[in-house]
C-alpha cells in the first residue's frame, strides 16, 4: 500500500511541475506588435488581425461576442500571424472583443465595432396592435418597426422610416426616425369605424400589409317600437320589440351583436324582460302577450351606455265570459266553450285553474288543466272527494267564477 | 416402459387453446383490466428503463405494478404490435393455466387419470372463464398457474431434499413474484403452508402403517425431520418475493396508498346486492356449488387437511361483506383495499384437484358404482347430464354475460382521436376521456398526450383524486355526487392541470361541460365530441417528475425477464434432455400417495343430495323473490316503481303500459309526447332514490305522493310528483297526467342573428401562431366586486360586462389574501356567471372557494354522499381582501340569448314566472341566475337555479324559485382594487372603453322586492342548448 502512495505522489509531483515550466518559458520569450487594426467595419465584410510575433508558437485570439466567445487559430506569413475572420463571424452587428493569448498570458487586447450595413437593408420587422381598437380617435394601434439589413440587425438609430396609413379612404404617410435600432408610431382611430390598413418603408425596402379594425364607439340613446298582431291578452301572438338603429355619437351603427336589453314592466310591478342582439344597429326582442288584461311600460338598455325612450303598451282581455257545467252529480266540471275577442275558441293551451275548497273554505286540492278546442273539464272522483259540500273556483285569464257544490256518491267512481 | 401421451391432457389443451384462444379475440378488449396493461406494456416498449410515465395523473411511477407481464407483451409487440403481444400473452396464459391444472392435479391425487379430468375442468371452469374473459386480469392467471407449476417442486424439495427441486421451485417463485405482487404473498399463505403440511404428512405416513396410526407426535417429528428445509424455502422464497420486485416495495413505501377506499362489489353483501353476489360468487363457484359436500369431505381427510383448512378460509373470505366474518378477519384496512374475489378465485382453483376427482370418479369410478348399486343406472345417466349440462350452462353464461350486458361501451375508434391530439399541437395540453370506459387506456397507449385521469388508481398523486372514492374521473356518473364533485372540480380550474381537451363519449356530462365553461369544438368523425376551453395555458417544457436510483431503474428492467430465462433454463431445459435421453424414471415421489378410488361412502351421497336439494331450493326462491318484486301491477307502490324505472331507461313502451287503460293515451300519443320533452330531468338525469307515500287509499284508488331524486351532472334534484292510481281488476294503473296543450301561434317563423367565426391561423404553419393570427382578447369591465361571508362561506360576488364590440367567453379567478397579504386560497367561477357574453352583456357572478374534498377528515368520509357537493375551503387565516383576475377571448359558440322572462308573480317569498323561448334553438338546460341587491341597489348575493324542463321554440315553460334569506350576509371587502382584465388593471379599461358610464341603467332594470336582507332581484338568464343547429 505505502509503495502505492509513493509512487501516485510522484506522478503528481512530475505532472504539476511539467505545467509550471511550460508556462515560464512562454512568458519570456514572446515579443509582438500590432498591424492595421481596425476599429470599425460594416457587417458582411471580412477582417483579417496581423500581428507580427516572435517566438509564440501556440498564439490564439479569443473573439467575443453577443453570441459567445470563439478561439480562433492563426495562420503564419513569415513572423507575421494573421487571424483571418471570416464574413459569417462578421454578420451581427456590434462591439467585438479580442485577446491576443499564448497559452494562458494575455498579450494585446483591443475592439472593434462592427456597424450595419445599410446598403443591403432587406426588410422591416413590424408588430401591429391591437388590432381593434374604437372610433373617436381616443384610442389607436401602435405600429413597431425594426428595418434590417440582409444580416438581420437592425439599422442605425436616425434612419428615416416612413408609414402608410389608409383609413376612411384616405392615405397619410408619416415620418419617423429609429432610435435604439427600432421606431414606433402610434396610429389613432378616426371618427369613423371602419379598417386601418398601414406598411411601412425605409429606402426601397417595404413591409407588408398590416390591419387594425376601428369598430363603433358607446352607443347613444335611442328608440325602440313594437310590432303586433291585435291588442287582446291571448297568451299566445307574439309582440316583437325593435330599436332604431343604434349608432355612436359619430353616426357608425354599433358593433353588430351587440345585446339590447328590453326591460318591461307590468301593471303590478313586475319586471319581465327580453333580450336581442344588433344586426344592422337594429336589435329585435320578442315576448309572448299577456295572458290578461296588461299595462306595459317598455325600455330598451344598452347597459351603461344608453336607453330608449319609455314606451306604453296596453292589453285587454281576449276572453269573454265562460260557461261551467256540472254532470255526474257535479262530479264532472265542463268549461266552455270560451270564447275569445271575437268569438272564436280560445287557441289550445290557455291555462284554467280549480281551487277546491271544503265548506269551510278549507283549500283541498289545487288542479289545472289547458284548453282544448276551447273546452277542458276536471273530474272529481269519489275516491278522492267523498260526498259532501265543496267550493269550486275556476280561475282563467284572470277571470273568476266561484261554485258551491255538492257532490253525491252516486256518479264518477 | 413406453410413456405414455396423457390423452386427457391433450385433449384440455387443444380444447382450451382452440375455445379460449379464440375467443380471446372478442373478449379480451373489452374486459376490465386487459388495455390497462397494454398501456403498461406500451410504456415499457417505449422506455424500457424509465419507470416515470407522465401520461396519466400528471405523471406516475410504473413501479407500482410488476413489470413482468407488461415486459412481455412490450418485447412481444416488437414483433407484431401490441395487440399481438396482448393476445399471444393471453395465449401463453391459457396454455400455463391448463398445465399447471393437470400438474397441481398430479400432485393432489397422483392419478393421471384425475389429473387429466382436473386439466379438462380447469378449460371448462366458470372462475377462470370470468377471470380471463370478463376481468382480462392477465397478470394474475398467470401467476397462479406458475404457482400450480411451482407446488409440484417445492413438494418434491420439501419430501427429498433434492437441491434441484429448491432451485425450480425458487425460480418459479421468481416469475411469480416478478408478474403479480399479491399472488405470491397470499398464495404462500393459503396454497404453499398446506402444501408444506401435506408434505408433512406424506412423510409421516411413511412411518406408519395407515393413516389412522397417524397422530400428531407422528407428525410433529416429521415437521422437525423436514424444518430446515421448510425454513431454507420459506427464507430463501421470502428474499426473491423482496429482491426480485424491490423497486416495488421501496415505492410503496415512499408512496404508501393514500387513496381512500374505492367500493368494489366484492365487498357487498351478496344478499342484498344480489348483481355482486352473482358476479363474485355465483359465477365463480359455478357448478362447484353442488359438489361442495364432497370437496369438504375430501379436502378434511388426514392428508388434505391443511388445505381443508385454508379452502375453508378463502371459501369465507371470498363471501365479502355477507358475513361480518371476512371483515373481522382481514381488518378495516386490509378488507377495504384488497378485492376479495381474488379469494374466491383462489377456493374454486384449489378445489379443481377434487373436482376432477369427484369426476373421475362419477364417470368412471366407484361413485358411479355406488348409484347404479343403490338407485339405478338410469338415475346417473340423469346426475352426470344434469352436472355436464351445468358446467355447460355455466361456460355459456359466462361467455355470454359481456354481450347481454357489456362492461364497456362500445368500442371506439381511436384514430380520429390520436390525430386529433398529433395536429397543430394539441398534445401541448392535457385532455381527459369521458365516458370511454377502460378503453381510455387503449387511447393513453396510442399517444404521447397526457391526461389528468388514468385507470390505475394505486397510482394517484393529485389529492383531488386520492380522496375520492372514484374509479376514474371518466365514468364519474357512477359514483353519483362523489364523482361529479371530484369531476367538476377538474372541469372549473382546468388551468391548474393545463386541461383544454375533454373528448366526450357520453352526451350525460355535457350541461356540465357547458355551466363550466366549456365549449364544443368539433365532432370527430367516431362520433366523439371535442370540447375545449380557453384561456388554459400549456404544459410547460419540462415536467416535475419522481426520479428513482440508477440501480433501481436497471434491477426493474432486467431482473423480470432474467427470472423467466431462468426459470425456462431450469424447467424446460432440463426437462428436455429427460425427454431426449430417455431413461427409465421411478415415478414421481407424489404418485405413492394416490388413494385407491373404492367403495364411496353411501353416507357422503345422502349428503350430497341433501345440499343440492337446498341449493337449489335457495335458487328457487331468489328466483321466486325476484318475481315477485317484479310483479310491477300488484300494488301501488310497485307501479309506481316500475312507471318510474321504465321511465329512468327510456322504455317508454314499458311505462306506457302502467297507464290507465280507460283514460289511456295511446302509446304513438305518449311517445310522441314524452320525446318532444327535452331538459335537465328527462335527458341528462339518473334516477338514484324513489320514495313513495300513498295517500287516500281506498279499495278502488289511491294518491300517491313521490319524492324523486335525481342525479344530475349538474345538481341533484329532489321533484315530488303527484299520481292518482286506480285498481281494475287486481292490478294497479297510473292515472295518465295532463299534457301542455298549448300551440305556439307560427308554424313558420324566422330570425336573424350575428353569427361568428374565428380561422383560428389563416397561415398553415407547423410554426408557433403567427401573431398576426392571434386574436385581440376582448376587454371586459369589472361594474363591482366585493368578498362576502354567507353561512360561513367566503365567496367573491360582482358584476362584470363584456364593453367590447365582439362576443367574448370570460374566465374569472378569485384569490384571497389576509392583512399580510398572504395568499389563502383561490378558485374559478363555475355556473354562477354566464361564460359567454355578447358585447355589452353585462353577467353576475358568484366564486366559491372550494376545498378538496375530505382532505382533512380522511376518516369520516360520509358512508352516504350528501345531496350538496360543495366542500367549503378550510381556510388558515381570515380573508380580508381579494384580487380578481379576469380573461376574455374572443367566442364564437353558445351565444344564444333567445329566452325570456315573463308572467312573473311574485308572492312572499317566493316567485314563480315563465322563461319564453323566441329565438330558433331549443333551450335544454335554462339556468337561471339570481342576484340580490339591498336598498341602495347594491348587490349583495348571486344565487342560481336550473330549471327541470328545456324551453321548446316559440314555447314557454314555468319555473319556481324560493328567496333565500340575506341578511345574515357580511360584507368584508367592497373594492375593484385589485381587479384586472386581461392582466391590466381593470380601472384602465374603464377609464377608457366606456368613460361616461351611466350607472344608473342596472339599477333601473332590478325588481323591486321587499326580502329578507334585499330590496331587489335581478334575473340572468343563460342557455345550454343541447343540439345546435
Amino acid at each position: 500500500m505505502g509503495r502505492y502512495l509513493q509512487l501516485l505522489v510522484l506522478f503528481f509531483l512530475f505532472s504539476c511541475g511539467k505545467e509550471g515550466r511550460k508556462v515560464a518559458e512562454a512568458q519570456e520569450k514572446i515579443a509582438f506588435r500590432g498591424i492595421d487594426i481596425p476599429h470599425k467595419m460594416v457587417a458582411g465584410d471580412s477582417l483579417a488581425l496581423k500581428f507580427e510575433v516572435d517566438g509564440g508558437s501556440d498564439l490564439v485570439l479569443l473573439l467575443e461576442k453577443s453570441f459567445g466567445p470563439s478561439l480562433i487559430k492563426p495562420t503564419f506569413v513569415g513572423d507575421l500571424a494573421v487571424f483571418s475572420l471570416p464574413p459569417e463571424m462578421l454578420a451581427q452587428s456590434g462591439m467585438y472583443h479580442w485577446q491576443l493569448r499564448a497559452s494562458s498570458q494575455l498579450l494585446l487586447r483591443g475592439h472593434f465595432e462592427v456597424l450595419p450595413n445599410i446598403e443591403t437593408t432587406a426588410s422591416i420587422e413590424t408588430y401591429f396592435g391591437p388590432r381593434g381598437i374604437r372610433a373617436g380617435g381616443g384610442d389607436f394601434s401602435m405600429l413597431f418597426m425594426v428595418p434590417l439589413d440582409a444580416y438581420d440587425n437592425p439599422l442605425p438609430d436616425g434612419t428615416l422610416l416612413r408609414v402608410h396609413q389608409l383609413m376612411d379612404k384616405g392615405l397619410k404617410t408619416i415620418s419617423v426616425t429609429t432610435k435604439n435600432g427600432y421606431a414606433f408610431q402610434n396610429l389613432y382611430s378616426s371618427d369613423k369605424a371602419g379598417r386601418m390598413l398601414v406598411n411601412a418603408a425605409v429606402h426601397n425596402v417595404r413591409s407588408k400589409e398590416l390591419t387594425s379594425v376601428v369598430s363603433p364607439s358607446n352607443s347613444v340613446d335611442f328608440s325602440i317600437a313594437y310590432q303586433r298582431v291585435h291588442d287582446f291578452a291571448d297568451g299566445n301572438q307574439v309582440v316583437l320589440f325593435k330599436t332604431s338603429p343604434l349608432r355612436d355619437r359619430y353616426g357608425n351603427q354599433v358593433a353588430d351583436g351587440t345585446l339590447v336589453n328590453f326591460s318591461i314592466v307590468d301593471q303590478r310591478g313586475a319586471r319581465l324582460k327580453t333580450q336581442g342582439t344588433t344586426l344592422a344597429g337594429v336589435a329585435t326582442g320578442r315576448i309572448l302577450h299577456p295572458t290578461e288584461a296588461s299595462e306595459w311600460k317598455v325600455t330598451a338598455y344598452v347597459t351603461g351606455e344608453s336607453k330608449s325612450n319609455t314606451m306604453d303598451l296596453d292589453f285587454k282581455t281576449a276572453v269573454g265570459d265562460f260557461k261551467v257545467a256540472f254532470s255526474q252529480g257535479h262530479r264532472r266540471a265542463e268549461i266552455g266553450p270560451i270564447l275569445g275577442f271575437m268569438g272564436q275558441l280560445v287557441p289550445d293551451g290557455l291555462l284554467i285553474t280549480l281551487h277546491i275548497r271544503d265548506a269551510n273554505g278549507k283549500l283541498i286540492d289545487t288542479k289545472t288543466t289547458h284548453t282544448y278546442k276551447g273546452k277542458a273539464s276536471f273530474d272529481l272522483p269519489k275516491r278522492f272527494y267523498p260526498g259532501a259540500n265543496y267550493q269550486l273556483i275556476f280561475d282563467t285569464a284572470d277571470i273568476k267564477k266561484e261554485f258551491q257544490v255538492a257532490l253525491t256518491d252516486n256518479g264518477l267512481e | 416402459m413406453i410413456k405414455e401421451t396423457n390423452v386427457l391432457l391433450v385433449t384440455a389443451l387443444f380444447i382450451g387453446l382452440a375455445f379460449h384462444g379464440s375467443s380471446i379475440f372478442f373478449t379480451l378488449e373489452s374486459t376490465y383490466d386487459a388495455l390497462i396493461h397494454l398501456f403498461f406494456a406500451e410504456h415499457y416498449a417505449t422506455s424500457w428503463f424509465e419507470p416515470w410515465d407522465y401520461r396519466w395523473y400528471t405523471g406516475f411511477t410504473v413501479q407500482g405494478y410488476p413489470p413482468l407481464v407488461h415486459q412481455l407483451i412490450g418485447l412481444l409487440s416488437f414483433v407484431g404490435g401490441l395487440k399481438f403481444g396482448l393476445f399471444s400473452a393471453g395465449l401463453l396464459a391459457i396454455l400455463l393455466f391448463v398445465t399447471g391444472a393437470y400438474r397441481f392435479g398430479l400432485l393432489m391425487t397422483g392419478d393421471k387419470k384425475v389429473a387429466g379430468y382436473t386439466a379438462i375442468l380447469a378449460v371448462f371452469s366458470s372462475t377462470f372463464i370470468e377471470t380471463l374473459h370478463i376481468f382480462g386480469q392477465l397478470p394474475s392467471i398467470l401467476a397462479l398457474s406458475v404457482l400450480m407449476h411451482s407446488l409440484t417442486e417445492i413438494y418434491l424439495w420439501l419430501k427429498l431434499g433434492r437441491r434441484r427441486y429448491l432451485f425450480t421451485s425458487l425460480s418459479l417463485i421468481a416469475v411469480m413474484v416478478t408478474s403479480h405482487h399479491v399472488t405470491p404473498i397470499f398464495g404462500m399463505v393459503f396454497f404453499i403452508f398446506p402444501l408444506i403440511g401435506m408434505a408433512v404428512m406424506d412423510v409421516s405416513r411413511d412411518k406408519v402403517d395407515s393413516y389412522r396410526d397417524l397422530h400428531f407426535k407422528v407428525f410433529w417429528m416429521s415437521f422437525r425431520q423436514l424444518f430446515w428445509r421448510i425454513v431454507s424455502f420459506g427464507l430463501l422464497s421470502l428474499v426473491l418475493i423482496v429482491t426480485c420486485i424491490l423497486p416495488y416495495w421501496i415505492n410503496s413505501k415512499k408512496n404508501p396508498i393514500t387513496q381512500v377506499p374505492i367500493p368494489h362489489g366484492s365487498r357487498d353483501n351478496f344478499l342484498e346486492v344480489t348483481s355482486s353476489g352473482l358476479v363474485f360468487f355465483m359465477i365463480p363457484w359455478g357448478i362447484l356449488l353442488f359438489v361442495i359436500p364432497y370437496i369438504f369431505y375430501r379436502f378434511y381427510s388426514k392428508r388434505y387437511l391443511f388445505f381443508g383448512l385454508s379452502m375453508t378460509m378463502l371459501t369465507v373470505l371470498g363471501t365479502g361483506g355477507t358475513t361480518p366474518i371476512p371483515l373481522m378477519l382481514l381488518g378495516e384496512t386490509a378488507f377495504n383495499i384488497l378485492t376479495l374475489d381474488r379469494f374466491t378465485l383462489w377456493a374454486t382453483i384449489m378445489a379443481l384437484p377434487i373436482f376432477g376427482e369427484f369426476a373421475y370418479r362419477m364417470v368412471e369410478g366407484d361413485i358411479k358404482q355406488g348409484i347404479q348399486r343403490r338407485i339405478g343406472s338410469v338415475y346417473h345417466r340423469l346426475l352426470g347430464g344434469f352436472l355436464a349440462g351445468g358446467i355447460l350452462f355455466m361456460v355459456v353464461f359466462t361467455m355470454s354475460l359481456g354481450y347481454f350486458r357489456p362492461s364497456q361501451p362500445q368500442k371506439i375508434n381511436m384514430l380520429p382521436i390520436v390525430n386529433f391530439l398529433n395536429q397543430d399541437q394539441h398534445d401541448h395540453w392535457r385532455y381527459l376521456p369521458l365516458g370511454f370506459g377502460d378503453q381510455m387506456a387503449w387511447l393513453s397507449a396510442q399517444t404521447k398526450a397526457m391526461t389528468v385521469d388514468g385507470n390505475y388508481h394505486s397510482a394517484r398523486r393529485l389529492p383531488e383524486l386520492t380522496t375520492r372514492a372514484i374509479e376514474r374521473l371518466e365514468n364519474s356518473k357512477f359514483r353519483g355526487v362523489e364523482g361529479i364533485g371530484s369531476l367538476q372540480q377538474f372541469l372549473t380550474i382546468p388551468e391548474k392541470y393545463n386541461l383544454k381537451y375533454i373528448f366526450s363519449n357520453d352526451k350525460f356530462y355535457d350541461p356540465l361541460l357547458y355551466f363550466c365553461g366549456w365549449q364544443r369544438l368539433q365532432q370527430l368523425e367516431n362520433g366523439i365530441m371535442v370540447w375545449e376551453k380557453l384561456n388554459v395555458p400549456p404544459l410547460p417544457a419540462i415536467l416535475p417528475k419522481d426520479d428513482v436510483p440508477k440501480w433501481s431503474k436497471i434491477m426493474w428492467g432486467v431482473i423480470p425477464i432474467t427470472t423467466v430465462l431462468i426459470a425456462f433454463f431450469i424447467n424446460i431445459q432440463l426437462l428436455w434432455f429427460r425427454v431426449l435421453r430417455p431413461r427409465k424414471m421411478p415415478l414421481a415421489e407424489y404418485f405413492r400417495y394416490k388413494v385407491p378410488y373404492a367403495k364411496f361412502p353411501g353416507s357422503v351421497i345422502v349428503v350430497s343430495h341433501i345440499w343440492a336439494l337446498v341449493v337449489l331450493l335457495c335458487l328457487g326462491f331468489g328466483l321466486y323473490t325476484f318475481y315477485l318484486n317484479n310483479a310491477s301491477r300488484r300494488s301501488p307502490e310497485n307501479v309506481i316503481t316500475a312507471y318510474y324505472n321504465a321511465l329512468d331507461f327510456k322504455e317508454f313502451e314499458t311505462a306506457h303500459s302502467f297507464l290507465d287503460k280507460e283514460n289511456e293515451v295511446p302509446i304513438a300519443q305518449y311517445m310522441l309526447e314524452v320525446s318532444v320533452t327535452d331538459g335537465i330531468l328527462s335527458s341528462y338525469a339518473k334516477l338514484d332514490a324513489l320514495s313513495i307515500e300513498i295517500t287516500d287509499r281506498t279499495p278502488t284508488g289511491a294518491k300517491a305522493v313521490v319524492q324523486t331524486h335525481w342525479i344530475t351532472p349538474l345538481e341533484r334534484i329532489d321533484r315530488t310528483y303527484l299520481h292518482d292510481l286506480v285498481k281494475r281488476e287486481g292490478d294497479w294503473f297510473i292515472m295518465p297526467s295532463y299534457l301542455d296543450t298549448d300551440i305556439p301561434p307560427d308554424q313558420l317563423f324566422s330570425d336573424t342573428a350575428t353569427r361568428f367565426y374565428n380561422h383560428g391561423r389563416r397561415r398553415i404553419t407547423t410554426q408557433q401562431t403567427h401573431h398576426e393570427d392571434v386574436l385581440k382578447q376582448p376587454l371586459l369591465e369589472v361594474l363591482s366586486a366585493k368578498l362576502v361571508r354567507y353561512k360561513g362561506q367566503y365567496a367573491v360576488i360582482g358584476e362584470l360586462q363584456n364593453v367590447d364590440n365582439l362576443p367574448a367567453d370570460v374566465v374569472i379567478k378569485a384569490t384571497l389574501y389576509n392583512d399580510d397579504n398572504k395568499e389563502l386560497a383561490n378558485y374559478d367561477a363555475k355556473y354562477h356567471m354566464k361564460h359567454k357574453l355578447m358585447p355589452m352583456e353585462t353577467t353576475s357572478f358568484k366564486i366559491n372557494f372550494e376545498g378538496i374534498a375530505w382532505s382533512k377528515t380522511k376518516d369520516t368520509i360520509p358512508p352516504t354522499f350528501d345531496p350538496d357537493e360543495f366542500t367549503p375551503i378550510e381556510l388558515e387565516e381570515q380573508p380580508t381582501r381579494f384580487n380578481l383576475q379576469c380573461a376574455g377571448n374572443i367566442a364564437n359558440t353558445d351565444l344564444y340569448k333567445g329566452l325570456g322572462l315573463q308572467s312573473l308573480t311574485i308572492e312572499g317569498d317566493h316567485v314563480s314566472g315563465e322563461l319564453y323561448n323566441s329565438g330558433i334553438q331549443e333551450v335544454t338546460i335554462p339556468l337561471l341566475l339570481v342576484s340580490y341587491y339591498d336598498e341602495d341597489r347594491q348587490l349583495v348575493w348571486v344565487d342560481h337555479t336550473f330549471v327541470q324542463e328545456g324551453v321548446r321554440v316559440q314555447r314557454k315553460q314555468d319555473f319556481e324559485y324560493a328567496f333565500l334569506k340575506v341578511s345574515g350576509l357580511e360584507l368584508i371587502d367592497n373594492s375593484l382594487k385589485n381587479c384586472f382584465v386581461n392582466g391590466l388593471p381593470n380601472s384602465s379599461i374603464a377609464g377608457k372603453v366606456v368613460p361616461n358610464r351611466i350607472t344608473d341603467h342596472v339599477g333601473e332594470q332590478l325588481q323591486p322586492i321587499e326580502g329578507d336582507g334585499f330590496g331587489f332581484i335581478k334575473f340572468e338568464l343563460n342557455s345550454y342548448v343541447g343540439n345546435p343547429r
